[in-house]
């Protein structure tokens, strides 16, 4: 059994229907890409994926690990397993990083029915975590996001995904706004938490960042559709030619 | 004089305030106490054609006696701040029950009636002669009601180190008036902090009004704290005035939770060099509570500073106000004054009207007011909930960021925290969804 398996998933935003029937299922273990030019659906499938509001689902399926994954909550999903990397992590003054991580961290582990992290032994967690993705003291204090550089943010959402350990993370644009240094800092923070209990969906623009998280399956999405799957040097013939040839040729 | 434009209460209080016995020796008292009746019977409740209370009708809400279903809102327990550092006085109903047995040295706490007996000449200097005291109608009934209250004194060069924590219980019959005035008189280069917690358990339609008059002297510090946390049946109307004269400080903190019609009063007067004055305060409210803030800063002397810091948050019906002026004299160059009011809506049908105001005279001066109101940021809450924090906490979180402005440069700690914990309570309450939720 896949981990996520998306049946001809059609979905609507604000009245137009921007997916238009996808097919895609990853499993666990896997790396998959999605690549494909602007407005072409990326983003919001991946918001699909998360449960944001005014993303309708108006025909198709989305199970994850079995279960119907539209009938749970932004929340539930979270605590499911499902993560959101943000390509605009949003900032939250007065809300300090530390107090969001740990918010974060218990509230899954309730959910899970397992118990709370004290104070301390969080701390101990956090600080080993941050340490290897360059995540400094003085980040960890500030409010969320507030003032953090592009490559900061970036890091700061792996963090999160280290801290919160999902089964399904969703790498929406993660490269955009970063420079070299910060994309291998980033990339090597997610090339850890690569597992064979874990499964990534990579969304991307453009094939550099592939470089880096060399993804198992690429798939091209257009117009609302996966047009073409291939393996990782899909990516570099897309780099070569562009999307127009491939969606022409696909059309 | 005719009472008959008077509305229903009024007119019951007239009768009351001319039939109320002398209970006191003391010519100069019942003289002041004449005048306050004669001006409340000519002046009646304010209503809204008096430009500063436009926008809170209590001459119909006293009329009308409408108010929510009783909510018990906080009980007298939740809101008690257990502290070894603090010295608890308690006052029932006006009249003061308990105090430490041992206060530091430099401070007295007495009641009205004590220094009436023993100091009469103390009360003549400082009672109704506070020159930030405003001149209407309640007022001049809490005048004419003068019977109840603490005045609180600090030597010159007393430093008081213990927060002084005043717990104002209480639970006065249907319709009537629960009316206390004190004094806060701080001696030259003195400094105490004060927090005062109003705190109810009746269900019945009343009304707690109590005026402060401060005076801090050259030098001195006065931190001040009011947790206004009565039930939704009462109404709650307090006046602080202060005088803060050369190099003092004045900070007042307000947190207002509850109460039906809640008015917060703060008139200050810089009167000299160098005087700062810092307001700030949070409104918390669901139903169809409504709470007023007004506030008024007159800088009167040169090289004064004010800073004013507001943050409310309205949910289903429930109104906001927030009217601030900070006033500048031609000679008080250099002031330097800023006001902030940021409201944020839950629903629909809730209102804020914020109305901040500059009325300067002085050509060198730094002044600015700004004010917000808006709704929570969906954004943000999807990004709380996409890391599995659930709605009502990723709500509450944002509320609690949104507040913490407003408090976090209050001084106290012990004071801090205790706020921090009183609207950790309530925030959940409104996330959940106000009172609709029962």
């Amino acid at each position: 059994m896949s981990l996520l398996e998306i049946k001809d998933l059609h979905v609507e935003v604000s009245g137009k229907e921007i997916l238009k029937g996808i097919n895609l299922e990853i499993e666990a273990g896997k790396v998959h890409a999605i690549m494909g030019p602007n407005g072409s659906g990326k983003s919001t499938l991946s918001y699909t994926l998360s449960g944001r509001e005014g993303y309708n689902i108006t025909s198709g399926s989305i199970l994850f690990k079995g279960q119907d994954l539209t009938e749970l909550s932004i929340d539930e999903r979270a605590a499911a397993g499902v993560f959101l990397a943000f390509q605009y992590p949003i900032e939250i003054p007065g809300v300090t990083n530390m107090t969001f991580l740990r918010t974060a961290v218990n509230a899954q582990r309730k959910a899970r029915g397992e118990g709370e992290m004290d104070a301390a032994s969080f701390l101990r967690f956090v600080r080993e975590k941050a340490a290897e993705l360059k995540v400094s003291d003085d980040m960890l204090k500030r409010p969320l996001n507030v003032g953090f550089s592009g490559g900061e943010k970036k890091r700061n959402e792996i963090l999160q995904m280290a801290l919160l350990e999902p089964s399904l993370a969703v790498l929406d644009e993660t490269d955009s706004g970063l420079d070299i240094d910060a994309l291998k800092v980033v990339s090597e923070g997610v090339n850890a938490l690569r597992d064979p209990e874990r499964a990534m969906l990579v969304i991307t623009h453009y094939q550099r960042l592939l470089d880096h998280i060399v993804p198992d399956v690429v798939h091209v999405l257009a117009n609302g559709r996966i047009i073409k799957t291939g393996g990782k040097d899909l990516a570099l013939e897309l780099e070569k030619s562009g999307y127009e040839g491939l969606i022409e040729s696909a059309a | 004089m005719s009472n008959t434009q008077l509305s229903y209460s009024e007119s019951q209080l007239a009768s009351h305030l001319n039939t109320q016995p002398k209970v006191v020796d003391s010519e100069w008292l019942a003289e002041l106490k004449e005048k306050g009746r004669d001006n409340f019977l000519t002046r009646g409740f304010p209503d809204r054609r008096q430009e500063n209370w436009k926008y809170t009708d209590i001459r119909t809400k006293f009329r009308d006696n409408s108010f929510d279903a009783p909510y018990d809102n906080g009980s007298r327990e939740k809101s008690r701040i257990v502290d070894e550092d603090i010295l608890r006085v308690v006052v029932q109903d006006g009249k003061l029950t308990s105090i430490p047995s041992e206060l530091p040295k430099g401070i007295a706490i007495r009641t009205l009636e004590d220094v009436l007996q023993n100091d009469e000449f103390f009360l003549r200097r400082y009672l109704g002669e506070n020159r930030a005291l405003p001149k209407d109608g309640m007022i001049s009934l809490n005048s004419a009601l003068l019977q109840k209250g603490l005045v609180v004194t600090v030597e010159p060069g007393g430093i008081i180190d213990q927060t002084i924590y005043i717990e104002r219980f209480s639970n006065v019959p249907w319709n009537s008036i629960e009316s206390g005035r004190d004094i806060i008189q701080l001696g030259e280069r003195s400094s105490v902090k004060i927090v005062e917690v109003f705190v109810s358990s009746v269900s019945q339609f009343s009304l707690t009004h109590n005026v402060s008059e401060v005076y801090v002297e050259k030098g001195a510090t006065l931190e001040h704290a009011k947790f206004q946390l009565e039930g939704n049946t009462v109404n709650h109307i307090t006046t602080i005035a202060a005088e803060v004269s050369e190099g003092a400080t004045f900070k007042n903190f307000e947190i207002s939770n509850g109460g039906d019609t809640v008015r917060n009063e703060t008139y200050v007067n810089l009167l000299g060099e160098g005087a700062h004055a810092s307001l700030s305060g949070v409104f918390l409210k669901a139903g169809k509570e409504h709470c007023d803030t007004t506030t008024v800063v007159n800088h009167i002397a040169p090289d004064c500073t004010c800073n004013e810091e507001f943050r409310g948050i309205l949910a289903e019906r429930a109104r906001g106000v927030f009217q601030g002026k900070i006033g500048v004299a031609k000679n008080a160059q250099k002031s330097d004054g800023r006001m902030m009011t940021r409201a944020l809506l839950l629903s629909d049908r809730a209102e804020m009207d914020a109305k901040p105001e500059l009325e300067i005279y002085a050509d060198d001066v730094k002044c600015a007011h700004g004010a917000t109101i808006g709704s929570l940021d969906n954004e943000a809450l999807f990004y709380l909930r996409s890391r599995g924090i659930p709605e009502v906490q990723a709500k509450t979180l944002l509320m609690r960021a949104f507040v913490s402005e407003a408090i976090q440069d209050f001084g106290d700690e012990i004071i801090r925290e205790s706020a921090n914990q009183l609207i950790e309570q309530k925030l959940e309450f409104l996330s959940r969804g106000g009172y609709e939720q029962f």
